[in-house]
């Protein structure tokens, strides 16, 4: 009898070792899983890319989807969504709030020196929409007229420079020969843009989607062109894997299908 | 059976259960994939519609707004006018706001060039000097009005026309576009269009954003602005032109994808809907099938086990090489059996193939009737709507024109009517006085005044004069021109306010006219499409029934009736094949207020592909049953061990039950007429082979019938509403006879033959535990059910195939006072079989005297009694032929017995023998009851003197009893030495008779008893 000891012992273990696996597999739901979701902020005004349905309260959009392969590839066990605005995503990754910022957050030499940006993931344009009651035809048309533009949305040191490529402010500035109203969020720049307050306004390709209709148009000649990418706090752990999640979802075409659903 | 037939049967059953599932999958994966291209066909078909009718509904959308801002842009033009003529000294805002109420607007403003607001009737919140209103001072260079825009202040949205006065100043209106958001929102919203769309009969459309993939549309609102992925869509399906299956919240649709702008439109049929049906139509063919297999087998089956009890017969076996054997005789009847088989699988499955096609025909026709109703209803509503906003635009014309025409009388001449004209945008200005005579026009005609004939158009007019404030009258042809006109009149009044003549503008309603056009049933129909070449037509209800719309625009006008229409396929709700031309087309009716509507599908586009599955699945079957059949008549020479040589077992019934018969020269066999009356089944093993297989036949019948009744009685639990079994059941369709009216008969008969053959069952059983009279009243009443039953199923039929079934039933009475007439000794034998089985006259095993018949009564049927006579001969009699019934079975009969005695015979002796003598009668006789007794001498008859003796018995054993006692009164004479007298001549030489010995006595006894013994069975009754 006794030489059964010990593989009943040892059967017993493992019997034991597996129910807490089950169990533990189980419990995916409860708070050790929760702790295993990657925090990402996300525009929630953006139609597309970081969408809230007001109707379902979920997000919707590229960036979700690809915030949750993203989130997998890495180990992850899903994503979990932070709305963030152009005004206060900056504050809230440097404060931990959230952990990775993919809110159409256009990577530049300023920003890097704050943050670490994955490898790019979406091309976007800036570009400037007028309505069509106002019959202007080209970007020359806005010489001394009133453009607006999100407050934080982008540095206004491009577009001037841009700007003043296309003939459109006077070498030096000779205020107020030209004025940047700053809006604090898109809907709102479109009601200035539709009562007329602004003569004309700057957005992203991305953003203005889903605020063109049958009496607006867009000039051919865009501002400026950027690129997305999906930022972290400088220097974090993070960064690295992040940068390389993302080069792999854009090397086995992840992002281009994801793109190409949302498009 | 021997062990290698059973074993046989278990190999063969095993191969038809192979054979039915390849046959069902087959059937199911055919079904379906003709099910799903047919539906592809038609999602492809539904989506270039929802194009067609998205494009039609933005045209609409846009002409509804071009005709919204033209009447604005009107407007403003009238208010620069009327700056411009300066029919007011100052532009007060009390004079604006009095042009803002007659032009009927939201705002009326008079800006400066540099935006500056000079005058206006309310505030505005908009700035004009800003770059966003440039496109009103387009009109300071082009003097023409501008084009229209919207703008959206916080809440409020305004339209903006603005019209030229001079160099510096513009007339601008500011107008909510209420009226126009709700016309189109009426007329060409998502809503508006798709949900009228209907996609097979319950499918239906919706619309997915294709931005944030949201439903914008969905026939349950709740679903709008839900997510469509988190509904399970998949992304990848949503694509332009995309067909394929998709999920929706669980239910799989067949879907397809069209895109249009922002926006998915998905047409979408339910799973269920497409594939219920074939469900059915392969259970059938599957049934047939497998009934057709299991009878071949039987068959074979039972044969090989007759061939092997009579022994091999050489001629019927054909040598196959060394072993195999090939059965000759098996494999031509199984052949023709299975040929049978087949053509039956044939028939039945292109029936239901053709039923398939038609009820989805016809229910799809309905479904495009019903389309056709909401959408004419819907056009109707908007026509009205349209009709009713233009009225009041051309009134508030007209009422401009007449205040500038109060203010300013001097205009009244034809150079500055023209002027008006143009500015307000109508065609002409009339002015009258208050006699109703024209004093000035711009139009060509100069003098007229108005008409005091009613008929005329100009008649109406007259009731302006007596005060009535305005008129408008329907647009119509002019009576003059001939052209679509609509006349607008406004009273004008003096001071005192007495009405004073009034202004009149002619209008040219193009584009309202062409919106209400492309609104009436004709338009309607022509969008209609049904199946791929098959369309819609109407007629009007006059007696030609002349085409009103038609693809062949040469037939409009033309009557129907000569283009091969009759007149009885004029009935509302009447699916069937008409006639146009030389084609035939299946098209269904219904009939509205002014036309009959007709749609109709080509019949070749119907047969489809039916002929082709019908001979599928055939062809697949003969596979399976040539298969089979060789497969039975192969069998591996079994010669080690040879067929037992096994005699029939002779069942020691007497009666045999089949017997054989000579026809034509062939013996066959035959039930014999015992078994046929008989209430007892016949015992298996004395059937032949072929009555084993009519009876499996019978079998799979009753059980085709049972499942039938089952699906019958439980319709909505086993099939939905869009089921052809449902469509067929529900009885739709037009009864007159059609396949749809005889398949609901089939069911209906099925549904009684299940029925009456349990209550027949049941009675049979119920009659084996009952006495002779329940025994008669079970077969009464299982007769009954039977006659009730097919009664009322052939009453049933009649009312399916069109019958009127209440003239039927009145002439139900007629009809039977007819077959009263004619078959009064029917009636006369059912209603004696009444009297009969209830006043208990006799019953089944009485034995009874009719006339001079005598005998066992073994049936009393409805019609007729079936008596049988002692020497087994049956007699069936009239039930009216039976009368002066002697039942003889009631109480005890008297066997008699009458002997003579001599007259030398003292009286005294034998009466004191019999006394000894009599009641030892009764232990040797036990027929006896009671008795014997002496009765006394009957008569003293010429040659000796009659005496009786009589004794109680029942009937059954009466004539034996009395040849007993006859035998028993000669041995007790003999005994005695009593002379019985007989005529004789005595030669008197006395002989002395030998005495039996008492061997012989016994012997006699003995044979006389064995005899007895013997034909007791045989002559019970004589």
């Amino acid at each position: 009898m006794k030489r059964y000891h010990r593989p009943l012992a040892l059967l017993a273990a493992i019997i034991l070792l597996l129910t807490g696996l089950v169990g533990s597999a189980q419990a995916e739901t409860t708070a050790s899983a929760e702790a295993k979701r990657l925090v990402v902020g996300v525009r929630a005004d953006i139609v597309g890319f970081g969408y809230l349905n007001p109707t379902t309260g979920k997000y919707y959009g590229l960036e979700i989807d690809l915030a949750d392969a993203l989130a997998k590839k890495m180990g992850y066990a899903g994503a979990e969504y932070v709305t963030v605005t152009a005004g206060d995503r900056e504050a809230k990754l440097a404060s931990g709030e959230v952990q990775v910022l993919m809110a159409c957050y256009t990577i530049t030499e300023r920003r890097k020196e704050t943050v670490d940006f994955s490898p790019a993931y979406y091309d976007d344009y800036t570009y400037i929409i007028v309505q069509n009651s106002t019959l202007f035809s080209e970007p020359l048309d806005l010489k001394g007229l009133t453009i607006g533009a999100v407050a934080g949305a982008n540095n206004d040191v491009s577009f001037r420079a841009n700007m003043r490529e296309m003939g459109l402010l006077e070498e030096e500035p000779k205020e107020p020969n030209f004025i940047f109203r700053y809006s604090n969020s898109y809907a709102e720049l479109s009601e200035a843009l539709e009562e007329g307050i602004i003569d004309a306004m700057c957005m992203d390709g991305s953003i203005a989607k889903g605020h063109m209709n049958d009496e607006r148009n867009y000039f051919s000649k865009t501002l400026d062109s950027m690129q997305y990418g999906a930022a972290t706090v400088k220097g974090s752990p993070l960064s690295a894997q992040v940068a390389e999640a993302m080069q792999a979802l854009i090397d086995d075409g992840t992002v281009a299908r994801l793109t190409d659903k949302w498009d | 059976m021997s062990k290698r037939i059973k074993k046989k049967s278990l190999a063969m059953i095993c191969v038809q259960l192979v054979c039915t599932i390849a046959l069902g999958a087959f059937l199911v994966l055919m079904q379906n994939d003709l099910s799903t291209a047919t539906q592809q066909r038609a999602t492809l078909e539904k989506l270039e519609q929802i194009d067609e009718l998205v494009e039609k509904s933005s045209e609409n959308g846009a002409q509804t707004q071009q005709t919204f801002d033209n009447i604005y842009r009107d407007k403003a033009a009238s208010l620069a006018y009327m700056v411009q003529q300066q029919i007011d000294p100052a532009l007060t805002p009390d004079m604006m706001e009095q042009y803002r109420s007659i032009l009927n607007v939201t705002n009326a403003l008079i800006v400066d060039r540099d935006g500056s607001i000079s005058a206006q009737a309310r505030p505005t919140q908009a700035n004009f000097a800003r770059a966003r209103y440039n496109q009103l001072r387009t009109v300071f260079d082009s003097r023409t009005p501008s084009k229209p825009f919207q703008v959206t202040t916080g809440e409020e949205s305004l339209r903006y026309y603005a019209a030229w006065i001079d160099d510096q100043q513009m007339a601008v209106i500011e107008q909510s576009p209420e009226e126009l958001s709700t016309l189109l929102e009426d007329t060409s919203s998502w809503k508006s269009i798709l949900e009228n769309v209907s996609v097979g009969l319950h499918g239906y459309a919706f619309a997915v954003s294709a931005q944030d993939y949201t439903f914008t549309y969905h026939p349950d609102a709740s679903l709008i602005g839900q997510d469509a992925l988190d509904a399970g869509i998949a992304v990848e399906s949503l694509e332009e032109g995309n067909t394929g299956w998709i999920d929706v919240y669980g239910e799989r649709l067949y879907a397809g994808v069209t895109q249009l702008g922002n926006t998915y439109v998905v047409c979408a049929v339910s799973e269920d809907e497409i594939k219920s049906d074939n469900l059915v139509t392969v259970v059938i063919v599957l049934f047939i099938f497998i009934a057709v297999v299991t009878i071949v087998i039987a068959y074979a089956m039972l044969m090989l086990t007759e061939a092997e009890k009579d022994g091999p017969k050489s001629d019927d076996i054909v040598k196959l090489g060394k072993r195999l054997r090939f059965h000759k005789r098996l494999a031509i009847k199984i052949g023709i059996t299975s040929f049978i088989g087949l053509v039956c699988i044939l028939g039945i499955s292109f029936y239901m193939q053709t039923l398939f096609n038609l009820s989805q025909v016809s229910m799809s026709n309905a479904q495009h009737m019903s389309e056709i109703e909401t959408t004419s209803a819907r056009y109707e509503k908007d026509a009205h709507l349209l009709t009713d906003c233009y009225n009041r635009a051309y009134l508030s014309k007209a009422e401009t024109a007449a205040y500038i025409l109060d203010r300013k009388p001097e205009l009244g001449n034809r150079e500055d009517l023209a002027g008006l004209s143009e500015a307000l945008g109508v065609e002409y200005c009339f002015l009258f006085d208050s006699n109703g005579v024209m004093t000035a026009t711009d139009s060509p005609y100069s003098h007229f005044t108005l008409s005091q004939n009613p008929e005329d158009q100009s008649y109406a007019f007259n009731q302006l004069l007596q005060g009535v404030p305005f008129l408008i009258q329907e647009a119509r042809l002019d009576d003059v021109e001939h052209i679509y006109r609509q006349y607008v009149g406004v009273t004008l009044r003096d001071d005192a306010g007495e009405a004073d003549g009034f202004v009149q503008i002619a209008v040219f309603p193009e584009l309202l006219q062409e919106t209400v056009d492309s609104m009436d049933m004709r338009a309607i129909l022509q969008n209609i499409k049904v199946g791929s070449n098959g369309f819609a037509f109407s007629t009007d209800r006059t007696e030609e029934k002349n085409f009103v719309c038609y693809p062949d625009e040469r037939y409009i006008g033309r009557s129907s009736l000569e283009h091969g229409l009759t007149e009885d396929e004029f009935i509302d709700g009447d699916s069937g094949y008409i006639k146009l031309g030389l084609e035939k087309y299946f098209a269904t009716a219904k009939e509205t207020a002014d036309e009959f509507i007709f749609l109709a599908v080509p019949e070749a586009e119907l047969g489809g592909n039916r002929l082709f599955i019908a001979l599928l699945s055939t062809g697949f079957s003969l596979v399976c049953l040539g298969l089979i059949c060789l497969l039975l008549c192969m069998q591996v020479d079994s010669s080690a061990a040879p067929a037992r040589k096994r005699r029939r077992t002779k069942r020691s019934l007497d009666r045999e039950r089949m017997m054989d018969v000579v026809v034509d020269g062939n013996v066959k066999k035959t039930e014999s007429a015992f078994s046929r009356w008989s209430n007892v089944s016949m015992h298996w093993g004395e059937r032949t082979p072929e009555q084993k297989v009519f009876a499996i036949l019978k079998a799979l019948m009753v059980v085709m019938a049972a499942i039938i009744c089952v699906a019958v009685i439980y319709k909505e639990r086993f099939f939905d509403s869009t089921s052809v079994f449902r469509y067929v059941i529900d009885g739709t369709w037009k009864k007159t006879f059609n396949i749809f009216s005889v398949t609901a008969c089939v069911l209906i008969l099925m549904v009684v033959i299940a029925g009456t053959t349990v209550v027949r069952g049941l009675l049979r059983l119920l009659s084996r535990t009952m006495d002779a009279r329940g025994d008669t009243i079970c077969r009464l009443l299982s007769n009954l059910v039977k006659y009730v039953s097919v009664i009322a199923a052939a009453y049933y039929c009649f009312a399916q195939f069109g019958v009127d079934t209440a003239t039927l039933l009145a002439s139900a009475g007629i009809l039977s006072l007819v077959i009263g007439l004619g078959s009064k000794d029917l009636i006369t034998d059912i209603l004696a079989g009444l009297f009969i089985i209830f006043e208990g006259d006799f019953r089944v095993g009485d034995i009874v005297t009719i006339g001079d018949w005598r005998g066992t009564v073994i049936e009393i049927g409805v019609r007729t009694t079936k008596i049988e006579e002692p020497s087994k001969n049956i007699k069936i009699l009239n039930n009216s032929a039976i009368s002066g019934v002697i039942n003889m079975t009631r109480k005890e009969s008297v066997a008699l017995c009458e002997v003579s005695i001599e007259y030398g015979e003292s009286l005294e002796r034998v009466e004191a023998i019999l006394a000894e003598e009599l009641p030892k009668f009764k232990s040797r006789l036990p027929a006896i009851i009671e008795g014997p007794s002496y009765g006394g001498v009957v008569s003293l008859a010429d040659s000796g003197v009659i005496i009786r003796v009589l004794a109680q018995c029942a009937e059954g054993d009466r004539p034996k009893l009395i040849r007993d006692l006859n035998r028993e009164m000669k041995l007790i004479f003999d005994k005695h030495n009593i002379n019985v007298p007989f005529p004789q001549v005595v030669v008197n030489q006395p002989v002395e008779f030998k005495e039996a010995t008492e061997w012989q006595k016994k012997r006699a006894e003995k044979y006389a008893k064995e005899q007895s013994e013997k034909t007791k069975d045989m002559e019970t009754q004589v």
